[in-house]
């Protein structure tokens, strides 16, 4: 499976190294997790925006149409964010450290999540039907992705009291993601749809069909066939 | 708290959109011949059968219903409405059909175009929505009130839905082919002209 999805398994990769390295290096110093939880989880985040960019180009590859127009919403509502984001942290209220990351990753999970909608929505307006393999992938991501954002907003309105309850659903829907990734990719389910060579085929084959039509005309009614 | 409430409903969304996309849905498929003969077909029912200035002048005037109320008893009349509201719903929702069967050809045709223009797309895809809303709404205009309710928006329905079908007309150009224009309906019996 790694050669089909390769960004998806460095994402996977990427969250159990630091995860393990986080792990050993608070049993050394509790100071630790502390300071490297948000830079690492900046870079697991990055990659995960390789993952949704990925499902978005597999789902649509055969389908240059629908492929462009969703690219193109996608990057102006990640253009238009970012934008926006970068603009409220530039000139907004200067926030601690903490803060600060933990507001920055919330918006950048909201990019990640207007993404992901654009692509359910290109996929479903022009009635594509995705494998197991990519509908498991997305919705994966869609569920970490949309308990994170939730997960965010709500300890940026309540505080650290919220912690030990956005831990556990944090962890949780990384745990149901991780079960609906093992079973969406646990073989190889290849798109169902098989897209013809060329969007002419169908014309193709109705032109032959005429033809043969207007020759048998032509003979049953004993006059000149038609060129 | 507006802002909490913005990113709450952005995730909520988000989760009813994975449920749509693990819900099957019936893909057309592609390239086959069907769908550009039903798409050719649904315009031209359209066009020329639902449509036309003439039709809908003899199904919605009102002129018809004064002459009733001039000549014939109530329960003539009462026969009348109600034998045209059946005709005017099945007028709506047969234009509507039409304009759905459209739609899924436009959808299922235009992903496969590279040089694909979004400002279109979302164009035709509003007026879509927008006909097919209209179309929901004058039925239940028809349904409660009758087919004289409502005499503008069928005029609207009717000149948007023909805008649609000159746009529609274009992407199925290449189905008019030239020779069977040379099958005319006014050559005399026992001697057809091909």
């Amino acid at each position: 499976m790694y050669k089909w999805y390769p960004i998806f398994y460095l994402y996977m990769l990427c969250v159990f190294v630091v995860s393990v390295v986080l792990y050993i290096g608070t049993s050394g110093n509790p100071h630790f997790y502390v300071q490297w939880y948000w830079p690492t989880q900046l870079v697991t985040l990055v990659i995960g925006y390789g993952v949704i960019v990925d499902v978005l180009q597999k789902s649509l590859h055969a389908y240059p149409g629908a492929d462009r127009a969703a690219r193109n919403v996608g990057f102006a509502i990640f253009l238009v964010v970012f934008l926006w984001i970068a603009a409220l942290h530039a000139w907004g209220p200067h926030w601690p450290l903490s803060r600060f990351v933990t507001r920055l990753e919330r918006d950048l999970r909201l990019v990640e999540t207007l993404f992901l909608a654009t692509t359910i929505v290109a996929v479903r307006y022009y009635r594509i039907e995705l494998g197991r393999n990519l509908k498991g992938l997305a919705a994966g991501m869609c569920l970490y992705v949309g308990v994170s954002l939730i997960c965010l907003a709500l300890f940026n309105f309540v505080g650290h009291r919220f912690d030990f309850t956005w831990q556990n659903l944090q962890s949780g829907a990384y745990t149901v993601a991780m079960g609906i990734w093992v079973y969406a990719l646990w073989n190889y389910a290849p798109d169902p749809t098989v897209p013809p060579d060329d969007s002419s085929g169908g014309y193709s084959a109705l032109a032959d069909q005429t033809r043969a039509r207007l020759e048998a005309l032509g003979r049953h009614l004993g006059g000149k066939e038609q060129p | 708290m507006i802002a909490l409430l913005f990113y709450i409903g952005a995730a909520v969304c988000l989760f009813v959109l994975m449920f749509a996309l693990a819900r099957p849905q019936r893909a057309p498929v592609e390239g086959i011949a069907h769908q550009f003969v039903e798409a050719r077909s649904s315009l031209q029912t359209l066009q020329q059968g639902l449509l036309p200035a003439d039709l809908l002048n003899r199904i919605f005037d009102r002129r018809d219903l004064d002459y009733i109320d001039g000549q014939a008893a109530p329960e003539i009349r009462q026969l009348f409405l109600s034998q045209r509201k059946a005709i005017s719903l099945m007028w709506v929702r047969r234009v509507r059909s039409e304009i759905l069967s459209l739609m899924h050809f436009h959808r299922s045709h235009s992903r496969f175009h590279t040089n694909i223009s979004l400002l279109t797309e979302m164009r035709l895809a509003l007026d879509f929505a927008g006909l097919l809303f209209v179309c929901r709404i004058l039925e239940t205009i028809f349904s409660l009130r009758g087919p004289y309710a409502a005499p503008r928006l069928v005029q609207s329905v009717a000149s948007a839905a023909s805008r649609l079908c000159t746009a529609s007309e274009k992407s199925l150009a290449f189905l008019n082919v030239p020779g069977v224009s040379a099958f005319r309906g006014d050559s005399p019996p026992g001697n057809a002209a091909v």
